[in-house]
């Protein structure tokens, strides 16, 4: 099995390396923005996951960390120095604070009352973010310039960018593999299932949950300051609730705790955002939600629970089989 | 003494749920509470595995203070429990559950940086628990479809694996049919060599074989102590609560 998902892995990103080579001459300039920004939010969400999938608390307010890097990368890139690296490590720096006092308070909390906690940090994140005209207010933040590398080498070209973000979610997929994998990661797990359980074996669980709030959060943080690098241009929307909403319909309709799923979950909303969005115009998300309300009845476990049933009911031979006889 | 507590007492409103416990367990005992419903047995438990604090009353284990502790530092420090109600983590592998308790045992117990798959100490230290609960053939299942008694073995071996100095279980034998009760009481003598025990039973032959020590709670207050023969000769646990013929 482990084989298998290696060789998945390498295919699919032996796909993305060549994908730009394509542009222009297969297919238009747009779909390399697109797969950005499926990269962009698989980070973040790669982090999501590690929060709600592996450790069983959803957070509905994982866009203030995003938000937060989007900003303070936009500021530091406009202000002081446009060099990418100086951006993503405010933002990282700020995001360890805000993760680390958010995760103290958000601790104390579970389940409904943990969501509502997170969503209301966020609101508050929003609501200073609209109105506080140093930082743009409602307008936002526009003209930023485009970051460089390191001084002379610019990432303003999309190929460019393309391939600096496609290194950071592959940087981050392994980072996440590895969290998964450690022992702090089985530890998590073990508190998704029972958190009782896990105290009692001698796990300080509040401090497993702190320590996971905030590492996920830092991956929202690199998401927003790619996402400002991607877009010249941040507003009060990267703090929206609903971009946290997204988040989670990303997270279920992959497949919770995954790693794999939630990647996945986030490029079907994205490429469904952009089809939908050309026949249904503002009224796409009406289907997004459809599409949410039916996973959550039928397949809870989202995309890798049907392929997981698929495969191991042998469901895919029987299929075949069937298509051959007729 | 392994564990000693004083004057234990628990109000909740006005509600004397324990009145002036006292307790000493010595190293290697197997030690029985025993009482009729209410009588406050599993809230003794709780407050000596830190899940309550009591109102008034100390515990030491090994000498240590561990009164208003954290249940996790307690775990720590030696005290591993069983819960009435089965506490596993339900939806993963036997194999898994042992790990998780097992790993606690080393210095990478909660580690971002070491990999699960190239920890041989802690396979190896879960592998030999599962030989002794006998869940060995069983182990790459998920612990929601083991059988209930399966499911308890499992949670004393979880138990275990965490090399406790001293072991609470809460009715291990609940629910359980006569043949794997058979087991569990084998299980919980081999592991008596090693660990010292104590349980809280309903099962009255199963104390009287089991247990060196037998301690008597009713309604929050400890009536009886003593050696099984003494405490089953006890007029006044007869009369609460093994019945008179």
């Amino acid at each position: 099995m482990v084989r298998f998902r290696k060789f998945v892995e390498v295919a699919i990103l032996l796909f993305l390396v060549l994908l730009p080579l394509g542009s222009d001459r297969l297919f238009s300039d747009f779909y390399i923005a697109l797969f950005l920004r499926i990269f962009i939010f698989g980070i973040l969400i790669l982090g999501f996951d590690l929060l709600s999938g592996y450790c069983g608390l959803v957070s509905f307010g994982h866009a203030m960390f995003f938000g937060t890097g989007a900003y303070v990368a936009a500021i530091a890139w406009k202000y002081l120095n446009n060099c990418v690296w100086l951006g993503i490590l405010l933002g990282l720096g700020l995001n360890t604070i805000i993760g680390y006092v958010l995760a103290l308070l958000c601790v104390r909390t579970r389940t409904i009352y943990f969501v509502f906690l997170t969503f209301a940090f966020s609101q508050f994140f929003f609501v200073t973010a609209n109105s506080w005209r140093l930082i743009g207010g409602a307008d936002g933040i526009a003209g930023i310039p485009s970051p460089t590398l390191i001084p002379g080498i610019s990432l303003g070209s999309r190929t460019g960018f393309y391939y600096f973000s496609l290194a950071f979610l592959v940087i981050a997929y392994w980072v996440a593999r590895r969290i998964v994998n450690s022992h702090f990661g089985r530890v998590l797990e073990g508190i998704r299932e029972n958190e009782e359980r896990a105290k009692f074996l001698g796990y300080n669980t509040s401090l497993m949950i702190r320590r996971v709030f905030l590492i996920s959060g830092l991956f929202g943080s690199l998401a927003g300051a790619l996402m400002t690098g991607f877009q010249p241009f941040v507003s009060p929307y990267y703090y929206h609730w609903s971009l946290s909403g997204e988040f989670v319909i990303m997270e279920i309709l992959g497949g919770m705790g995954t790693l794999v799923g939630p990647l996945m979950g986030t490029a079907i909303v994205i490429f469904m955002g952009d089809i939908l969005s050309t026949w249904f115009k503002e009224a796409w998300m009406l289907c997004l939600g459809a599409i949410y309300v039916i996973c959550i009845l039928y397949s809870p476990e989202g995309i890798t629970g049907i392929i997981k049933n698929i495969s191991e009911t042998g469901g895919l031979m029987k299929l075949l089989n069937r298509l051959r006889t007729n | 003494m392994l564990l000693k507590a004083e004057n234990i007492s628990l109000n909740i409103g006005g509600l004397h749920i324990l009145r002036d416990v006292n307790l000493e367990i010595e190293k290697g005992d197997i030690t029985s509470i025993i009482g009729p419903n209410g009588a406050g047995k599993t809230t003794l438990f709780n407050v000596i595995t830190g899940r309550i604090s009591p109102t008034n009353g100390k515990v030491w284990l090994k000498g240590k203070n561990i009164t208003n502790l954290p249940s996790f530092q307690i775990a720590r420090i030696g005290i591993a429990r069983s819960f009435q109600i089965t506490n596993i983590f339900a939806r993963m592998s036997v194999f898994d559950n042992v790990c998780i308790a097992a790993q606690t045992n080393f210095p990478f117990r909660c580690s971002i940086f070491s990999q699960v798959s190239k920890d041989l100490k802690t396979s190896r230290k879960a592998e030999e628990i599962l030989e002794l609960i006998g869940l060995k053939t069983v182990r790459n299942k998920l612990a929601c479809e083991l059988s209930h008694g399966d499911q308890r073995r499992l949670e004393i071996g979880m138990s275990l694996a965490i090399e406790p100095a001293f072991l609470m279980l809460d009715e291990p034998t609940s629910g359980m049919s006569p043949a794997e009760t058979e087991a569990t009481i084998d299980l919980i003598r081999s592991v008596g060599k090693e660990v010292t025990i104590c349980l809280i039973e309903h099962k009255i032959n199963l104390v009287m074989t089991l247990s060196n020590r037998i301690i008597v709670l009713n309604l929050g207050e400890k009536i009886a102590e003593g050696r099984p023969e003494d405490v089953a000769s006890d007029d006044k646990v007869q009369r609460i609560y093994l019945g008179t013929t």
